[in-house]
């Protein structure tokens, strides 16, 4: 390598002119290595730098942490929060003695919907602080303002809610304690969020330490995502799902003796309110709920893929939602006993979830096993109007295949024909779906009342899910809540 | 009125410092250094303008008088400076004089912004630190025996490193400050200097094994006899701007070929690998007992500086390949022995898991630079004191947050211009020691650079080290200002040799 370095430059010493120009750039090659090393490290570190400021950063800054979004409110105006039809869900008003308040005209409708932008923020106050913080009024006009001191006027934020399903799902609640959740299962638009207890956002300031210390009611908390309760039988869609996979070609064949009590390895699982489903096959246990049956299929399934594909369905993972939520847990595993085995299979056990998590998982399937990535925010204008960013329904991904997904319909759609789901039977539109109750705390017998589902079996349009706490069977207390946000959602068109 | 100063301050400042930038590209493509004049004036003018300007805002939203005398006071030092340089060294590099200026300047807006008693520290410093390093060119030039004592600075050097490691005190987890009567300052960074003065010494064939062929044409009379000799040609330096785009930039520092060809003794001789094993060993040294200090922005700074200089004298590139496999291998071994590095590789990877704790500073950091957005707060609009040290760590996401990340990042590239012109102050030197002089000073100091901005913005962990001229810090102005003065040296001295042959 050495020598034949020498032997190039002793040619290059020949000739008089030209190799002298070629010397140059040799004699700095080195130099000029490095000097693209260099160059080559700020290109990247620009290119970087570029990328955060015009695509990361307001992800970045929307954290609660951020306490520099205070100085935006120095400098803007927030902007308004709308519901899809256009009436004002949030908007800057001023108190008679001439002081700037958030003003919500819709009170305790839309609590946790909308939320509020104090005391670290929630709902969609939080999701679009910056947004609502940042103004893309004309830039002439902004800039006559900031020349004049004025502070200019902030983005407003329409929101996919509906403010008729919202009032239905409100109002089906009554005075439970649960949630309920509206969302359309081909788009993962949001149209109804409750959440109860509730509050009054107008007096989240004056009445924060009351509200807050209060840990009964826990009215702060989003339950429809935040809340993890006991899946109960809802959690049979998942069960079933591992079956379906295991036994893909012969699921039709299985049968299970129902005797109201199940056995095995020393342990056991009744049906609920002591029913003897008799002889079933795989579309009656799930249509009829049949406790022993799912736990005799837990048995029978492999407890890893029996994870996998839990955790296929998002939980113990991360869901892709902008609201604060809290992760589903399904602990099963193989060092775990019989009993927990058995009561995994029914939805009891150490699994729980949320409301949205099993929004979601029911969207799925009545998509094609396509996930819609769930979403409130439709378009963010500027204050005069003018459309500045435009949300579109994204996918992400299939988390069961199209055969799966269609075989889960089928199932459900059976539930609301022939078994917990009729009181969806005979109405103007057609609904599938899973019920459940799920028992929680010590006393036997208390339980969470569970409902999701879909509407339209040939073409799925609205996905509901609701959850009553402590209300009872999920066929008696959740279907007919239900039933009324799908009314509502149907008689509007 | 004042309103519409403070106001429009946010999109006027950042016009400037775009138009700034420009010409410190401009000025690479223009020939004469007639024409560049123009360039360089208005450069001057701008770097006034948004000094006196940042000042001005200063002043109307603290409704403090101080602040327009302070600023007065400075644009003395600044065009003190720039005057100065005019009478004593007509021929210094007004580019880098420029930047100089205006790195200072932005630094002296910042910290008044954040930190008055700082501010003057700093100002005071600086006026001390501008005095002394003013006689370094006229000393390079006079007293060029420097290269003599090659293997005394590098012991030397070595051996102040292990006195703070030490004697020192702990600052954020390393032992990196010493302290003398009170004045607390980091060793480091004026070791750092020695440092390439040492491998540049040896590595230019001062204190190398005899016996060697004759890597230098100079030296014997320990001056700069045939200083001449070695300008003449100035072609030879001439890169190749046909083939290379970019390089074309280059093309202003280069000259007509006058004379004949010349042999060039680094050229045809560079260093072998084997003689250079005892000066990468006693550099290694130094980058050993700056990782056991637990300085590892220095130690990766020593390093890289290491390499570059090591790659030049060489020629070699089996160097940088070592070097690359060694420096992997240091990292791993330092991600594996070390839990604070683990630590800062943690915080970068997701500061936001980590937010009340290791991750704070950078996430800080990100919602300045993010909140602050292209166009910044504006002065005093926004809370970059909620960032820990954020006036030596972390000036970058200040300057982000209330000046816009357009002015910030223009400051990157004039931080990049000036290292283009330090490497392009080494390719016209024939003389290898101040070809390497340079090669180390521009590494350096980009590489330094690097570290801090790209910690800041999450781009690389956090290393803790300083933007040089901007940051606070008083060893980090006077050792830059040692380097921005020896750099102008050594282009004096050229610029000196072409006037003799003339």
């Amino acid at each position: 390598m050495w020598n034949s370095r020498k032997k190039r430059n002793r040619k290059e010493l020949i000739g008089p002119g030209e190799p002298l120009k070629r010397e140059g750039g040799r004699r700095n090659r080195e130099l000029y290595g490095i000097m693209y090393f260099f160059t080559a490290i700020f290109i990247a570190l620009m290119g970087y730098f570029v990328y955060y400021v015009q695509f990361r950063s307001t992800k970045a800054i929307n954290s609660s942490y951020n306490m520099r979004q205070q100085n935006l409110a120095k400098l803007v105006i927030r902007g308004n929060v709308y519901s899809a039809g256009g009436d004002v869900l949030a908007e800057q008003a001023r108190t008679k003695d001439g002081k700037e308040v958030r003003y919500y005209p819709e009170r305790e409708l839309f609590a946790h919907a909308v939320g509020y932008a104090t005391h670290g923020g929630c709902g969609v106050e939080k999701a679009a602080n910056i947004s609502l913080l940042t103004s893309n009024a004309p830039l002439s006009e902004r800039l006559r303002n900031e020349m004049a001191g004025q502070r200019n006027y902030g983005d407003n934020i329409y929101t996919t809610y509906d403010k008729k399903l919202q009032q239905a799902a409100y109002l089906a609640l009554g005075k439970y304690q649960g949630a309920a959740i509206a969302m359309e299962a081909k788009t993962g638009k949001i149209l109804a969020l409750v959440s109860k207890p509730d509050f009054d956002p107008n007096k989240i300031d004056e009445e924060w330490d009351t509200i807050n210390a209060d840990s009964d009611s826990s009215a702060l908390v989003n339950r429809a995502f935040q809340g993890l309760y006991p899946p109960g039988s809802t959690f049979k869609i998942v069960t079933l799902l591992e079956y379906l996979r295991e036994n893909p070609d012969n699921y039709t064949d299985y049968r299970y003796d129902c005797k109201g009590k199940m056995s095995y390895d020393g342990v056991s699982v009744v049906c609920y309110h002591g029913s003897v489903h008799g002889s079933v096959d795989l579309y009656e246990s799930f249509e009829k709920s049949c406790n022993c049956s799912f736990a005799n299929m837990g048995t029978l399934i492999n407890v890893d893929r029996f994870k996998r594909t839990a955790e296929g369905l998002l939980f113990n993972g991360e869901l892709p939602l902008d609201l604060a939520y809290s992760k589903s847990s399904f602990v099963l595993s193989n060092e775990s006993d019989s009993e927990e085995l058995l009561q995994t299979a029914i939805g009891q056990g150490n699994t729980l979830v949320t409301p949205i998590h099993m929004a979601m998982i029911t969207a799925a399937a009545a998509n094609d096993g396509n996930l819609m990535v769930p979403y409130e925010i439709d378009h963010r204008s500027n204050y005069k109007g003018s459309l500045i960013e435009q949300y579109y329904p994204s996918s992400y991904g299939r988390i069961m295949t199209k055969e799966e997904a269609t075989l889960e319909r089928e199932f459900m759609e059976r539930v609301v024909e022939k078994g917990t789901g009729k009181k969806l039977r005979g109405l103007s539109y057609t609904a599938a779906g899973k019920t459940g109750s799920a028992e929680y705390g010590t006393v036997k017998g208390n339980s969470h009342a569970w409902f999701t589902g879909y509407s339209n079996v040939e073409d799925p349009e609205l996905v509901v899910t609701v959850i009553l706490e402590g209300a009872g069977s999920g066929g008696d207390y959740a279907v007919p809540m239900a039933r009324k946000i799908f009314d509502a959602y149907y008689a509007k068109k | 009125m004042n309103q519409a100063i403070l106001g429009l301050s946010r999109y006027v400042l950042a016009i400037f410092i775009a138009f700034y930038t420009l010409h410190c590209f401009l000025t690479f493509g223009v020939h004469s250094e007639k024409e560049r004049g123009g360039s360089y004036l208005l450069q001057t003018i701008f770097l006034c303008v948004i000094h006196i300007y940042g000042f001005v805002v200063l002043y109307l939203r603290e409704d403090n008088e101080w602040m327009l005398f302070f600023c007065a006071l400075q644009e003395v030092l600044f065009i003190g400076i720039i005057a100065l340089y005019r009478v004593l060294y007509p021929e210094a590099n007004r580019l880098v004089l420029n930047n100089m200026c205006l790195l200072l300047a932005v630094g002296f807006v910042m910290l008044s912004r954040l930190s008055m008693g700082r501010a003057l520290r700093q100002f005071f410093i600086t006026v001390i630190s501008v005095g002394l390093t003013l006689v370094v060119p006229w000393f390079m030039e006079k007293r060029a025996q420097l290269k003599r004592y090659s293997w005394l600075f590098g012991i030397f050097g070595l051996c102040a490193l292990l006195a703070v490691r030490i004697a020192g005190s702990v600052t954020n987890g390393s032992t990196i400050t010493y302290s003398i009567g009170g004045v607390t300052f980091q060793p480091s960074e004026f070791v750092k200097i020695i440092y390439v003065l040492f491998l540049a010494g040896v590595l230019s064939g001062h204190g190398v094994s005899r016996g060697h062929t004759p890597v230098v044409n100079m030296g014997s009379n320990g001056g700069f006899g045939e200083q001449g000799a070695a300008w003449e040609n100035r072609a030879g330096f001439q890169p190749d701007s046909g083939k290379k785009g970019f390089l074309g930039f280059f093309k202003g520092e280069s000259h007509e070929n006058r004379d004949g060809f010349q042999t060039d003794a680094v050229y045809e001789n560079p260093i072998p690998l084997s003689n250079i094993l005892p000066a990468a060993g006693l550099a290694a040294a130094h980058v050993a007992v700056l990782v056991v200090s637990r300085d590892l922005g220095a130690a990766l700074i020593y390093f890289i500086i290491g390499l570059a200089m090591i790659y030049t004298a060489t020629r070699n590139r089996l160097t940088v390949a070592v070097g690359a496999v060694l420096g992997s291998v240091g990292a791993v071994l330092g991600y594996v022995l070390f839990s604070h590095v683990r630590t800062r590789v943690r915080a970068w990877r997701d500061p936001f898991r980590y937010i009340d704790g290791q991750g704070y500073q950078i996430t800080q950091s990100l919602f300045a630079i993010g909140t602050g957005g292209w166009f910044g707060m504006g002065l005093t609009m926004g809370s970059p004191n909620k960032i820990p040290v954020v006036e030596q760590d972390f000036i970058f996401s200040a300057i982000s947050e209330e000046l816009g990340c357009i002015f910030s990042f223009c400051l990157i590239l004039i931080c990049f211009s000036t290292f283009l012109m330090f490497m392009n102050i080494g390719m016209s030197m024939r003389d290898p020691f101040y070809r390497l002089l340079a090669v180390g000073f521009a590494t350096n100091y980009i590489f330094q650079v690097f570290l801090t901005i790209g910690g800041a913005t999450k781009f690389i962990p956090l290393t803790g080290v300083t933007l040089p001229l901007v940051s606070y810090g008083g060893s980090s102005i006077l050792s830059t200002l040692i380097m921005f003065s020896a750099v102008q040296g050594i282009y004096i001295m050229r610029a000196k040799g072409r006037g003799g042959r003339a």
